[in-house]
């Protein structure tokens, strides 16, 4: 066996010198082959955005060494004396020339170093500066440190998808459940014939539910909403994430959540029961999610006509509905 | 009697399919196996993983550990805890993508790439071992001048291979239609675009060629481009984005495959180079980073991968049965060599040692 590994491995090592040899070949034989290849070089930095493109050159030794030899020739366009000013005969004194000359080089390319850490720096400092923003925003803070101490908000029970696709299974349009975990309601309303995609945060919650053949997405449910067209959905279904949000981001969603529905479409929210909250969760979760009185509240106070229905058997014990007028 | 050695590992993000956390559960079985109490600590609990680790901050109320293992392959402020701890350090090094290659598609991701490598010298300064799943990545940590490196591969997901071993080397069911299969996050660092292009120069000499590319975006602005790079090419029909798939899809992709083709730039090892060697699956690679340490002559190596050259790669591998043959067997051969029944033993006499030594306080 070591034997025929041996030799193996040299068929394979003449394979992959064969491979190139033929590549050289056909470049030589068929101009057009390189043509090509330059041609689909340019359609990506096409479809890559600029700062990739750049990024990518900038790895390559060979175009650094060109980028830098271009930046010295500008340098001695703009020195006050001319680089091929006469220094002297003395082959010393060239030899100088030379070593400063190479100094320079190394030293723009020094610069070139600087600059881009201190962007890596920016970048990082503008990023953290954000998180500071984002913490300095009350109820964010309050989802994102509260959150940790308390359990997690348990997925959509049957008799909750049930009542969900019940109030949209006259949906024509697409619908899209917010904060889907493994996709329970999602589940209910394919079934009931409406086409629904969810959406989590949770990319562990989301696998399961694409296991089963659901059209399940792993994002920020509010990022989400923004990346849809006007009018697109014909009903979004709020659950779960929103019971742990802060009044200014669920105002916030819910303008969002607007937006993105048709004029004939629905928003339904599965509200649970916030006075049902006991021991630490009722102390850490204070202020955060909202009653169905309060739901319905801001939903007409945007000119939707709201309905309430009560669940029995479910830990969501109302779904608010709303219709844009 | 002397009492139980406690042992905490860390890791930024853990979940089960990912290859560094399933590593991290194996290690813990492992540390378990030789009597020590271990507990994972994490920045993110999930469902799948609250039951078997614990949020980081929690630790500073835990008793104090005699060793800490922090498992390494992106920042986190988590990294600057441990760094913060007296207890002796151990850093398990899984490689850290260099953030030039995410600056133009996802800078944040860029940034947190940026800052692991600056965390990285301040692990590899603290630790006093380290140890590198590739010899890439032990050259990698060298450079910042750990205490002592050693080389023991990443603990892969066997549960993730054929159960029967490796198949006999099989031709291809269809010389006018193969399918060109590559796993693995959509990223830039990965370069699927490169497969793209050479699918673009493989579908003019095959028409029937197929792209399958299984794994998640990392970067959705790369993905995106892809999709429109596919368009323009005008191979948009040919090419399948599965996305994140489950262990079952995967095997059968593995399975109905004719040849997997890796072109990355960059890998600290690339766990799906040996998933397709064990499924008995020619292997076409990119030579860059950990990758030729990973395929060890067991694969078709590629130092130049402009679209005629991998084109070409591609349909030598499909036409030419010998080639097909020996591939199958070195890399079913080396597959076993990486096996986790393989390399469990050799981490559980690190641990062993280390834990009998003097470098961890007893």
């Amino acid at each position: 066996m070591p034997n025929d590994a041996t030799g193996a491995r040299e068929y394979v090592k003449r394979v992959q010198a064969d491979i190139t040899e033929e590549a050289r070949r056909r470049r030589a034989s068929n101009p057009t082959l390189m043509v090509q290849e330059q041609e689909i070089n340019q359609a990506w930095t096409r479809s890559a955005p600029s700062a990739a493109a750049v990024g990518r050159d900038a790895v390559s030794p060979a175009e650094v060494t060109e980028h830098v030899a271009h930046l010295l020739g500008c340098v001695d366009d703009l020195s006050l004396i001319h680089v091929d000013a006469p220094v002297g005969k003395r082959r010393g004194v060239r030899q100088v020339k030379g070593a400063i000359r190479l100094l320079t080089r190394w030293y723009l390319r020094y610069l070139a170093n600087q600059i881009s850490a201190f962007n890596h720096f920016l970048v990082d400092f503008l990023r953290s500066a954000e998180q500071r923003i984002a913490r300095l925003e009350g109820d964010a803070r309050a989802a994102e440190i509260m959150g940790e101490f308390v359990d997690p908000v348990p997925e959509a029970d049957p008799v909750l998808g049930r009542a969900v696709a019940d109030q949209l299974s006259e949906c024509e349009g697409p619908v899209a459940v917010l904060s889907c975990g493994s996709g329970q309601i999602v589940s209910a309303l394919v079934e009931a014939g409406v086409t629904a995609h969810g959406v989590d945060d949770s990319v562990d919650a989301v696998s399961d539910g694409v296991d089963e053949g659901l059209d399940l997405r792993a994002a920020a449910p509010l990022d989400h909403l923004s990346r849809i067209a006007d009018g697109s959905l014909s009903g979004v279904v709020l659950t779960r994430f929103v019971e742990r949000r802060g009044p200014v981001e669920l105002t916030t969603l819910i303008d969002e959540a607007l937006r993105c529905v048709a004029p004939s479409g629905r928003i339904v929210v599965a509200v649970a029961d916030l006075g049902a909250r006991s021991g630490p969760e009722a102390e850490l979760l204070r202020g955060l999610g909202l009653s169905p009185q309060t739901w319905a509240h801001l939903l007409g106070k945007r000119g939707c006509v709201v309905e309430e229905s009560e669940l029995t058997g479910a830990r969501v014990t109302t779904l608010v509905t709303a219709r844009p007028q | 009697m002397s009492r139980r050695p406690v042992v905490h590992q860390f890791i930024p993000s853990l979940a089960r399919r990912d290859a560094v956390g399933f590593h991290t559960f194996a290690v813990d079985e492992i540390l378990r196996g030789l009597g020590a109490e271990s507990t994972i600590y994490t920045a993110h609990i999930n469902s799948e993983t609250k039951d078997r680790a614990r949020h980081y901050r929690q630790h500073a109320r835990d008793p104090s550990p005699d060793l800490i293992v922090y498992q390494a392959s992106i920042g986190s402020p988590m990294a600057d805890y441990v760094m913060g701890r007296s207890e002796p350090l151990m850093l398990n090094y899984h490689n850290m993508t260099p953030p030039e290659f995410f600056y133009g598609w996802d800078s944040t991701l860029g940034a947190e790439l940026d800052r692991g490598r600056r965390q990285l010298a301040g692990l590899c300064h603290r630790a006093s071992v380290a140890v590198a799943d590739s010899e890439f990545n032990a050259r990698d940590l060298a450079e910042l001048k750990p205490a002592r490196v050693e080389v023991i591969p990443v603990l892969t997901d066997d549960a993730l291979l054929p159960v029967d071993g490796p198949p006999a080397p099989r031709a291809v069911r269809d010389r006018s239609a193969p399918t060109v299969l590559f796993v693995g996050r959509l990223a830039p660092n990965k370069c699927q675009h490169d497969l793209l292009a050479a699918m673009a120069v493989l579908r003019q000499r095959i028409p029937g060629a197929e792209l399958v590319l299984v794994g998640s975006s990392s970067a959705e602005r790369y993905e995106q481009s892809l999709r429109e790079f596919a368009a323009e090419l005008g191979i948009a029909d040919s090419v399948r984005f599965e996305g994140s798939v489950s262990a079952t899809d995967l095997g059968s992709w593995y399975r109905s495959a004719d040849v997997f083709v890796c072109l990355s730039e960059h890998e600290g090892f690339c766990v799906p180079i040996l998933e397709a060697m064990a499924w008995g699956l020619p292997v076409i690679a990119f030579d860059a980073a950990a990758v030729p340490d990973t395929v060890a002559g067991a694969g078709v190596v590629l130092e130049d991968k402009s679209a005629g050259v991998v084109a070409s790669a591609i349909e030598r591998v499909v036409s030419d049965e010998l080639l097909r043959q020996h591939l199958v067997e070195l890399g079913s051969a080396r597959a076993e060599e990486l096996r986790a029944s393989v390399v469990r033993p050799r981490f559980r006499d690190f641990f062993l040692e280390l834990l009998k030594s003097g470098e961890i306080r007893r």
